[in-house]
């Protein structure tokens, strides 16, 4: 079990090697000098070009130019080619929001998810059931800038009663729940309806494929109540396909964070990684891929720390 | 008190996820009791968020739309806004353009306007030590610094400069510390704009950089916690999340009435909007679908000014198609600049008539660049030689009027490029437009010997002095006439001359004369000048006779919070 955990972490260190030369080789090739972006575009005649690209490296050969990168990131050296912060700053710095709003999405998620397929799958075809086919749908098909919006029109310019910009207020430090919850309600409920939806689908075909099997007439034919046989012995089979499905959910989550944090101006990942890539900021879009490599890898692996949970043939295997 | 709401918040909150994992464990039944408290607690917040908003201490928090990657070194708009609040200069000019002096008591030219021997007040930097003659050196010796690549191209007009620019010398010759408060600069020729472009740079304390590698300048500590002689004090940077200025007591001019400027990041315009009707912030831009309804919002005074920035588009004077001015004159009658910013701008804005802005003393009133008039653009076109083909569309000798209209990439530029294009079809122009991305746009695209035919974009103004935001953009030396290919032997006489002129009425009548010749030559077509809209809380009050956004953000020391 530990061996296959290990071997699953040793992996990572090619298959990162393989991300970062192939996100190297495309932010080269796509046109746009980084200098371009460091100078306003009035000033550009002002300004001492060749200096600058000296100065940030640019006018050695690319193979120069990739390998002090990675050298300089594997020690924590690299900095950023617009504000010259080493970019383990601006990535410590956005990390807690991202994994913040995730952990919180899903857990909403989670939370609102399972009930709503159980209640569906018990009766399926049923009003209820049908309800929440179009909830579903509807959630699917909601933007989430289009969703995120409205929220704020609602919550804050209307009602006042949400702030709808920042992770926190201004001047205050650090993430205590107390201080961020109200600024994270929001953006929260948005990316959990961006995945609601598919979470919810997958549960209950899962929860009626279970549901048809020989043990659970067995458990009935017992005499265990509806509400044993759900709980006890459907959920937890159908979980597995469910826990597959979260960990591919949050890579999604990861990419969706750029609009939610773009709308409700929150100091994450995503946008640090947009607008790095924007701006042809090769370090930062180096260490942020990287780090994206890395969440997906981890999330896989929870998956897979799930299956042994959930699943004694897994486990015995 | 407050300990105790936020403890109280605290418990609240936890209770809420409580809620939620029983809501988790009986499987949805208890949806009615999560909800509820979701609300309850919602209005909860909001009841003792309230009083604690109102018992701020003066402060103002402005919506920003971007915050600065550097604090040095750069010209960018926000940094030149948060360098307002941070540093000071030995002159200034103010909104109208007339000079002040700032650190500089007394900063009189000699006869032959080439030697200033500037006195210093009695001004400190905020860590508390005096500002001297040396710093001033020495700030000017770093802009100059051969290893700088921003220099302010105006400061080689200080003699030795270009020698010590060029590492040929260890000190600039033209300027000496003659006693601690008095500096003397002398220039290599006479030049009337030395308290606007040179006097006008942010003085830096040699004790904080005289031993940083200028070379990795954007890496020392300083770029990140600045000591300015300005009003207000850097204290917090969060990246991507906002940045606070405290009151600087011991400024000059005494400590500013603001206590407290807190530039908060939001990108999203219609975030903006909704934080400042709830009040969350003190001050936002407001789009102009929304101006109206701010206009008749009781909490919120609503400023109008015009914009910084003006959009134009720029035929390449180099294709022979462009060389003849007046089919250049043909696209300025083409287009209808009230019916875009009607369209676009729900007619907040101006038609752009000159290339300088009109809150400065050098913007001549009296000049009109070419109206909307499609006839005298097809009359003017027929002189040309351009005639309608069968199809409708201009040809001359066999040759079709077809040409390629690149602009940025970006909802803005797009909306007015697709008007620009209807507007030249329908005197037979037969354009294609085409978006480039930025990074392509301006390393391949908008370039000396770049593949353009017609280029639209938009200028910041105000970022620089006027004489050298001209020359920038027309004399034949300067980069964006070199990347539209425009030279005019007049318009660099004019330039010239405005450098020589020393008499600032006379000044005036040159800059009219230079503003007269872009409206007739047409080297780029002047658009529209969208106003600048931003929303203040009725808590807040500004002081008057703000006339553009630099105006805006200079004002910040003078606000009054309640």
């Amino acid at each position: 079990m530990g061996g296959y955990f290990l071997r699953r972490l040793v992996v990572l260190v090619p298959l990162l090697f393989g991300v970062t030369a192939i996100t190297f080789a495309l932010l080269v090739l796509a046109p746009g000098d980084p200098v371009v972006f460091l100078i306003p575009p009035e000033q550009r005649g002002l300004a001492d070009v060749a200096l600058m690209r000296h100065q940030l490296g640019l006018d050695r050969p690319l193979p120069a130019q990739y390998v002090s990168m990675m050298a300089d990131m594997v020690t924590g050296r690299l900095r950023s080619f617009g504000d010259r912060r080493p970019t383990t700053r601006q990535v410590g710095d956005a990390l807690p929001t991202t994994l913040i709003l995730t952990g919180t999405s899903l857990a909403l998620t989670v939370a609102l998810a399972l009930p709503i397929a159980v209640l569906s799958a018990r009766r399926p075809y049923s009003p209820l059931d049908h309800a929440a086919t179009l909830f579903s749908l509807l959630g699917i098909s909601l933007p989430s800038f289009w969703f995120g919006l409205v929220l704020i029109f609602i919550f804050t310019a209307q009602l006042g009663l949400l702030p709808a910009s920042g992770i926190r207020p201004t001047g205050a430090e650090g993430y205590s729940p107390g201080l961020i919850w109200r600024y994270l309600l929001m953006p929260t409920v948005v990316q959990a309806l961006s995945i609601l939806p598919v979470l919810v689908r997958y549960a209950r075909s899962s929860l009626l494929d279970q549901l048809a099997q020989d043990y659970v007439r067995v458990a009935r034919s017992k005499g265990l109540t509806e509400r044993m046989v759900l709980l006890k012995h459907v959920a937890r089979n159908s979980l597995i396909p469910v826990v597959t499905i979260l960990a591919l959910l949050i890579p999604f989550l990861l990419s969706g964070s750029v609009v939610v944090e773009t709308i409700f101006a929150l100091p994450g990942l995503g946008r640090l990684a947009v607008n790095a890539a924007l701006s042809r900021d090769y370090p930062s879009v180096l260490t942020t891929t990287t780090l994206a490599g890395i969440l997906v890898v981890l999330s896989n692996l929870l998956a897979d720390l799930g299956y042994f949970y959930l699943d004694p043939r897994v486990r015995d295997a | 008190m407050k300990q105790r709401r936020e403890e109280a918040e605290e418990t609240l909150s936890h209770g809420d996820i409580d809620e939620a994992e029983e809501t988790l464990s009986h499987g949805g039944t208890s949806m009615k009791r999560f909800v509820s408290v979701l609300i309850v607690g919602l209005v909860l917040a909001s009841l003792w968020e309230m009083p604690a908003w109102s018992q701020r201490p003066s402060q103002a928090v402005i919506a920003i739309w971007g915050l600065p990657i550097r604090v040095l070194g750069s010209n960018e708009a926000v940094t030149g806004y948060v360098s307002l609040l941070i540093n000071d200069s030995l002159t200034a000019v103010d909104g109208a353009g007339t000079v002040e002096g700032r650190l500089a008591e007394k900063y009189p030219a000699s006869p032959d306007g080439k030697t200033y021997v500037i006195t210093l007040r009695d001004a400190k930097f905020q860590d508390g030590t005096p500002v001297t003659a040396r710093d001033v050196k020495f700030t000017y010796g770093l802009y100059l610094h051969p290893k700088y690549p921003t220099t302010p191209p105006a400061l080689l007009e200080i003699a030795g400069a270009r020698d010590y620019k060029a590492g040929k010398a260890v000190s600039v010759t033209g300027i000496t510390v003659v006693n601690p408060r008095t500096v003397r600069f002398i220039l290599d020729r006479p030049y009337p704009f030395f308290y606007e472009q040179i006097g006008g740079q942010p003085v830096l304390p040699e004790h904080a950089l005289a031993n940083v590698d200028v070379t990795r300048l954007q890496e020392a500590a300083f770029t990140r916690k600045p000591i300015g002689a300005g009003p207000y004090r850097l204290t917090d940077w969060r990246e991507k999340e906002s940045m606070t200025f405290d009151a600087f007591p011991g400024y000059w001019k005494g400590a500013p009435t603001l206590g407290r400027v807190v530039l908060k990041l939001i990108p999203e315009d219609a975030t903006v909007m909704a934080e400042l009707r709830a009040g969350n912030i003190d001050a936002g831009r407001i789009l102009p679908d929304a101006y109206s309804s701010f206009r008749d919002d009781a909490r919120v005074t609503v400023l109008r000014v015009p914009g910084d920035t003006y959009y134009w588009f720029a035929p390449n004077v180099r294709l022979p198609i462009f060389q003849d001015v007046r089919v250049r004159q043909a696209m300025a009658y083409a287009i209808n600049r009230e019916e875009m910013l009607r369209a676009l701008y729900g007619g907040l804005g101006t038609p752009a008539q000159t290339p300088i802005h009109p809150s400065l003393w050098q913007f001549a009133k009296t000049v009109k660049g070419p109206t909307y008039d499609p006839a005298k653009a097809k009359q003017l076109l027929a002189e040309a030689g351009w005639a309608p083909g069968p199809d409708g569309m201009l040809q001359k000798g066999g040759q079709r009027f077809k040409v390629k209209y690149g602009f940025l990439a970006g909802k803005e530029y797009q909306n007015q490029a697709l008007l620009i294009q209807q507007y030249l079809r329908a005197v037979g122009m037969d354009v294609e437009v085409q978006a480039f991305e930025r990074g392509d746009f301006f390393s391949r695209y908008f370039t000396p010997g770049g593949p353009i035919e017609l280029v639209g974009i938009a200028w910041f103004n105000l970022l620089f002095p006027v004489q050298s935001e001209l020359e920038q953009n027309f004399k034949s030396t300067g980069d964006v006439a070199q990347i539209i290919g425009y030279r005019s032997p007049e318009m660099d006489r004019l330039l010239d001359q405005a450098i020589l002129t020393r008499d600032r009425t006379r000044q005036k009548a040159v800059y009219e004369q230079i503003q007269q010749l872009v409206a007739q030559d047409v080297p780029r077509i002047l658009t529209i000048r969208p106003d600048v809209i931003w929303g203040v809380r009725k808590t807040v009050t500004l002081p008057a006779g703000i006339g553009s956004l630099r105006g805006f953000f200079g004002s910040v020391p003078g606000w009054t919070a309640r």
